[in-house]
């Protein structure tokens, strides 16, 4: 099929099955999935620019359905969020203009993804090494639930007191910058912690280019202590103000394929229903084990990549790396509605047998 | 057909580039919302008729929250 904006033939069944993966684990865990966009479009022939201007249009479609799902499931806590946008949009600025800097000095090309795996890197053994020590400290091995190994640092986090402890508007009475969260089961915090949360994120976002969604989903679990299905619903609604801009800006240079977009969103809003229901039957703890796996995925990937071009010899490398951004993750949306299934027959027998 | 929303597609996005980003965010939103609204009468359908009545929908039986 013949997509006329980024003039490239794809087989629209290689892009359905993108689609359901992307929706699966953009609803299971709460991430726009651009890494895994835009290296899959690559594969299958589109244009590098095209690629990425049509992966974020898609992830602000994959992320308004993802959202919906986790609004409806009370997964979403817009009173979080909404500061944490505010505080991420001076940040993307501040990472653009750094961004541009490396361009200038000709560095782009190696220093980003040296960034991006290590930050990968650090986030999944970091997401690893967590599930093993909340698993030896549960009391059965079993389920963990929400029981994160930085509890000590998220009770620190919540009863930060940052000055200006309120603030009066001209007209308005006093108000206090301490703010509660009921979604999030949080009864005070200063509202300069989601503000500073999402200054860091969005710096980081604009630094790699990415949606930062794959970062604040971690950040909110282990620094916030948020519950793991809130922070992945909250992170969406992030990513959603994220990808519309990205989506703008591509747009208007006449970078996106809207035919393309719109065959992989109807795809991924399959997905969607499987991977936000799955978080419904999934332990917290084994979302977030499979979400390090996920990571650890792409932080090889894209080392494989990288060192396919640094090294002559090892430039096979370069040339598998993009099925194994695809195959694991492929793996994984397996791994997740199998799960699903086994959990929703396991809480249907007690039912039935006591019927 | 196919080839007037080709042509359609190619000289609007290179004439006016704003109106043409504008209508892919629209597109796409509006896609979005109404793939979502599917999905929910196709679950609730569903639900209703194989899970007695209650949508497929439930509140507060995941994992997550305190």
């Amino acid at each position: 099929m013949l997509f006329p904006n980024a003039d490239v033939i794809v087989n629209p069944v290689l892009l359905v099955l993108l689609g359901v993966i992307v929706g699966t684990l953009g609803g299971f865990f709460g991430v726009g999935g651009g890494f895994l966009i835009t290296g899959g479009l690559i594969v299958f022939g589109v244009p590098e620019i095209y690629a990425i201007g049509t992966g974020l249009t898609l992830i602000m479609g994959s992320s308004i359905i993802n959202m919906l799902k986790h609004r409806g499931l009370g997964n979403v806590d817009f009173k979080l969020g909404i500061p944490m946008v505010l505080g991420a949009m001076p940040a993307v600025f501040i990472a653009e203009s750094l961004n541009s800097a490396l361009e200038e000095a000709g560095q782009v090309g190696n220093v980003i993804p040296y960034i991006y795996v290590a930050v990968l890197l650090l986030l999944g053994t970091f997401l690893v090494y967590d599930f093993f020590k909340t698993r030896r400290c549960s009391a059965q091995g079993g389920n963990q639930g929400e029981a994160v190994s930085t509890a000590g640092l998220t009770q620190r986090v919540q009863s930060l007191r940052i000055p200006p402890h309120s603030v009066k508007l001209p007209g308005l009475p006093a108000r206090s910058t301490y703010i509660a969260l009921k979604v999030s089961g949080i009864e005070q915090i200063s509202i300069f912690v989601p503000i500073l949360v999402g200054f860091g994120i969005g710096f980081f976002a604009g630094l790699l280019g990415a949606g930062g969604g794959f970062i604040l989903m971690p950040v909110l679990v282990f620094v916030m202590g948020i519950p793991t299905t809130v922070a992945i619903g909250t992170d969406l609604f992030q990513v959603i103000i994220t990808g519309s801009w990205g989506t703008l800006l591509y747009a208007l240079g006449n970078n996106v394929d809207p035919l393309m977009a719109l065959i992989i969103l109807a795809a991924a809003s399959v997905g969607s229903q499987i991977g936000a229901t799955a978080t419904r039957f999934v332990d917290p703890g084994r979302i977030r084990i499979l979400y390090g796996i996920t990571v650890l995925s792409g932080a090889l990937a894209i080392g494989m990549g990288q060192l396919g071009k640094a090294i002559g010899g090892l430039a096979f490398l370069g040339r598998i790396d993009d099925w194994v951004l695809l195959g694991v993750p492929g793996f994984m949306c397996i791994v997740i509605t199998v799960l699903m299934i086994l959990e929703a027959v396991r809480r249907r027998q007690p039912a039935s047998e006591a019927s | 057909m196919y080839e007037s929303l080709t042509n359609f597609l190619k000289t609007f996005s290179a004439e006016s580039p704003f109106l043409w980003a504008l209508l892919v965010m629209v597109i796409i939103a509006v896609a979005g919302l109404a793939l979502y609204g599917i999905w929910e009468i196709v679950l609730k359908g569903l639900g209703m008729v194989f899970g007695g009545g209650n949508g497929g929908h439930g509140h507060g039986s995941g994992s997550g929250g305190h």
